[in-house]
């Protein structure tokens, strides 16, 4: 009875002490797994990070451009506006020399 | 109480050994402490104990296992002499553990010769042998005769013991014919008269009196004359049952003598009741009734009822021939009482050994359930160590699963609002583009208009005021080389990437446009073809071209040259622009960097490349941009 009694109970202690062995295999597993997965989903993250910032980069080129010429455009602005009124005060002048001015 | 030890010279060597073990060194301490052990055990084994406790103490102390075997040795002998047999067997066990440790084969054999001496003083023979051939086994492979002698001589008791007469006398022989190799005589002798002995119970009486003779002759040349009388008693029974009876009463009475004059009571009793009953056989009753009041008297001493009881039984056969029926008939009765107190005390002696013995189960039936109860809880530990171990190590799996979760959505989390935010400024800044483009195509449409109505001017008037004229001219050409700036940079953002092919493409269309106005100048230009496979940023191509444009257009305007060459290299991990002219060239030192120069050399550094000028007066002029291939000009 007693030999029965603690051959059941080797039997058991084997069964769990295995269960809790493949328990431990499983989570290992588990774990590695998650990383992996984890690992390939921020690589499509990263991918699209890194083509929305080539994308930023591309317009923050483009906008730098932009001011430059913006800058260009109003220096141009001024001296255009010079010369118009140069031409204007030139051709004011030839006209009340020649008196065609309007009275 | 014995006096301690019997002669002063005896007294001088304790003295001597006591110094030693106080005062000696480590290895001498240790050996007076067993010699006075071994010397106090004759008579006061307290003080035998305490010395081979000393011994143990110090053996421990040194560490050396030769010492602690010997020092339990010495421990087991003691408990040993007190009869305390189950200590005797734990100390001699620990000896030979000792000695085991360190494979020390002779005190591994004594050890084995100790335990079985013990077990056969427990009369537990079996085991008692199987010691004794254990030590045999290694005094075999030693060839010590001397220690195979002693050995077959203990076997041989264990025989004669269990009545196994023949096996006993065959090992008697083996120890006999050792002792005979060997210088020991003490040895010698007991062999002799053991076989003596053995050989009276085969009524082989010529060998009995031949070795009991051995062992007489023995005893009395090596002074051991205590032990003469064993031997003559043996000779006296052999004559006895040989009914030579003069020879018999001679042997007897020695033998009686030495016993008496070495205080050995209990042998007198023997011998004189054995004597007792030779002289009925003789019909000597008298004297048979004197030596079996002898023999009642030494046998009162040494407290044998059983010799009591048999001197009874000769003195009422003596008295009985000797016509004294009352007396024979008061020692008949006596002899019958003791006889029944004697098969009284067996029995209780036998219901006490059986009450000894079942206490002596259900004690170790007891020390067995303790000893289960023992291992069931050590084996309960064990498992409950070996579950806290697995839940120990799940839990931490699971924390560490929990953890990695966490961080990856914390991880998660970051990049996605990092990408939300990207995604927000990449909007705003779309938006801003779209502005921006909105308003330079106005500013576009504008500046055309300017061209337009300034040329329609000079078209429809003739306009003979030549500063009039110029003024127009010059808001035309400044109009026309806005718009072209323009023009240029809306080229530029609306392309990611500018590929040097489209570069080129863009610098001959500026040349050919040069080549218009500059008729007499030569233009060359060349590109690495390994270069086409490049693409620039917007502002990296932006930059370039600017500064290209630059250098042609100061050549064109202050150089005077004949020829302007335009380069574009490879030069290992480099792109090299070199733009040369065969003009008037100028000395660096004295001019100072007008705007041109500085935009050029500001653009170039802007995008990460080395600028570069050099020239001599009459030498020309060479204008070198130096860009590494990297994530921020090239792509």
């Amino acid at each position: 009875m007693g030999f029965l009694t603690s051959t059941v109970m080797i039997v058991l202690l084997i069964a769990t002490i295995v269960s809790l062995v493949s328990l431990i295999v499983y989570l290992n597993i588990r774990f590695y797994r998650e990383k992996k997965k984890f690992k390939t989903r921020i690589a499509v993250l990263q991918q699209i990070i890194l083509e929305i910032s080539k994308t930023r980069d591309g317009q923050r080129t483009q906008l730098k451009l932009s001011d430059e010429i913006d800058s260009r455009l109003k220096s141009a602005k001024a001296t255009l506006s010079d010369d118009i009124f140069g031409l204007n005060y030139e051709l004011f002048e030839i006209l009340s020399k020649n008196n065609l001015l309007k009275k | 109480m014995v006096p301690i030890f019997s002669s002063a010279q005896d007294q001088k060597r304790v003295d001597s050994l006591k110094t030693v073990s106080r005062m000696g060194k480590q290895r001498e301490q240790f050996k007076a402490l067993i010699f006075l052990s071994d010397l106090y055990s004759d008579n006061n084994l307290n003080e035998s104990m305490r010395y081979s406790k000393q011994a143990l103490a110090l053996a421990k102390k040194a560490r050396n296992d030769t010492f602690a075997g010997l020092a339990y040795n010495s421990i087991a002998n003691v408990h040993q002499y007190k009869s305390d047999l189950d200590s005797s067997l734990f100390y001699y066990r620990k000896a030979l553990a000792a000695h085991q440790k360190i494979k020390d084969s002779a005190h591994i054999a004594d050890s084995y010769n100790n335990i079985g001496i013990t077990y056969d003083q427990k009369a537990q023979f079996p085991e008692a042998l199987s010691n004794y051939f254990k030590a045999l086994t290694f005094y075999d492979k030693k060839s010590a005769p001397d220690r195979q002698a002693m050995t077959y001589t203990n076997i041989g008791i264990v025989y004669k013991a269990q009545k196994e007469y023949g096996k006993a006398l065959k090992y008697y022989k083996k120890a006999y014919e050792n002792y005979l190799k060997t210088a020991d005589e003490f040895g010698k002798t007991v062999s002799a008269g053991n076989l003596g002995s053995i050989f009276l119970n085969f009524g082989k009486y010529d060998e009995a009196i031949k070795y009991s003779e051995i062992a007489k002759a023995g005893y009395e040349t090596n002074h051991f004359d205590r032990y003469v009388a064993y031997p003559v008693s043996t000779i006296a029974s052999v004559y006895d049952s040989l009914h030579q009876f003069d020879l018999a009463n001679k042997n007897y009475t020695e033998a009686i003598r030495l016993h008496e004059f070495y205080e050995n009571g209990f042998e007198v009793a023997e011998n004189s009741n054995a004597f007792a009953a030779s002289l009925i056989k003789q019909k000597k009753f008298a004297e048979s009734i004197s030596f079996s009041e002898k023999a009642i008297a030494f046998a009162k001493k040494s407290d044998a009822h059983l010799l009591i009881v048999q001197a009874y039984k000769n003195l009422a056969k003596a008295n009985g021939n000797l016509g004294n029926f009352s007396e024979a008939y008061r020692y008949s009765n006596l002899y019958s009482t003791g006889n029944d107190s004697i098969f009284i005390n067996e029995k209780t002696k036998a219901v006490f050994e059986m009450e000894t013995k079942y206490e002596t189960e259900k004690k170790e039936k007891l020390l067995i359930q303790k000893e289960a109860e023992a291992r069931q809880k050590n084996i309960l530990l064990l498992t409950v160590s070996i579950f806290a171990f697995f839940i120990i190590i799940i839990a931490f799996l699971i924390f560490r699963q929990q953890k990695l979760k966490n961080k990856q959505q914390a991880q998660e989390h970051e990049l996605k609002t990092a990408i939300a935010q990207i995604e927000t400024q990449n909007k705003l800044q779309e938006q801003r583009l779209s502005i921006s483009r909105d308003l330079h195509d106005n500013i576009g449409a504008q500046l055309t208009f300017i061209i337009s109505s300034v040329d329609n001017i000079k078209y429809a008037f003739d306009l003979q005021n030549s500063k009039l004229d110029n003024k127009l001219q010059s808001i035309s050409n400044f109009t026309k080389s806005t718009i072209l700036e323009l023009r240029d940079t809306i080229w530029a953002m609306n392309n990611n990437e500018i590929s040097f092919d489209d570069l080129r493409a863009r610098i001959l269309n500026f040349i050919e446009k040069a080549k218009e106005a500059k008729e007499n100048v030569a233009f060359h230009f060349t590109i690495d073809e390994r270069l086409d496979a490049l693409k620039l940023s917007s502002i990296s191509g932006m930059n370039i071209y600017r500064t290209i444009q630059e250098a042609v257009n100061n050549a064109i305007k202050y150089s005077e040259a004949s020829e302007i060459a335009i380069a574009g290299n490879l030069i290992g991990k480099e792109i090299k622009i070199t733009i040369h002219d065969n003009g008037i060239g100028f000395d660096k030192s004295t001019i100072e960097k007008g705007n041109g120069l500085l935009n050029m050399e500001k653009r170039i550094e802007d995008i990460g490349g080395i600028f570069n000028i050099a020239s001599e007066n009459t030498k020309g002029t060479t204008i070198t941009a130096l860009l590494k291939i990297n994530e921020n000009t090239i792509s």
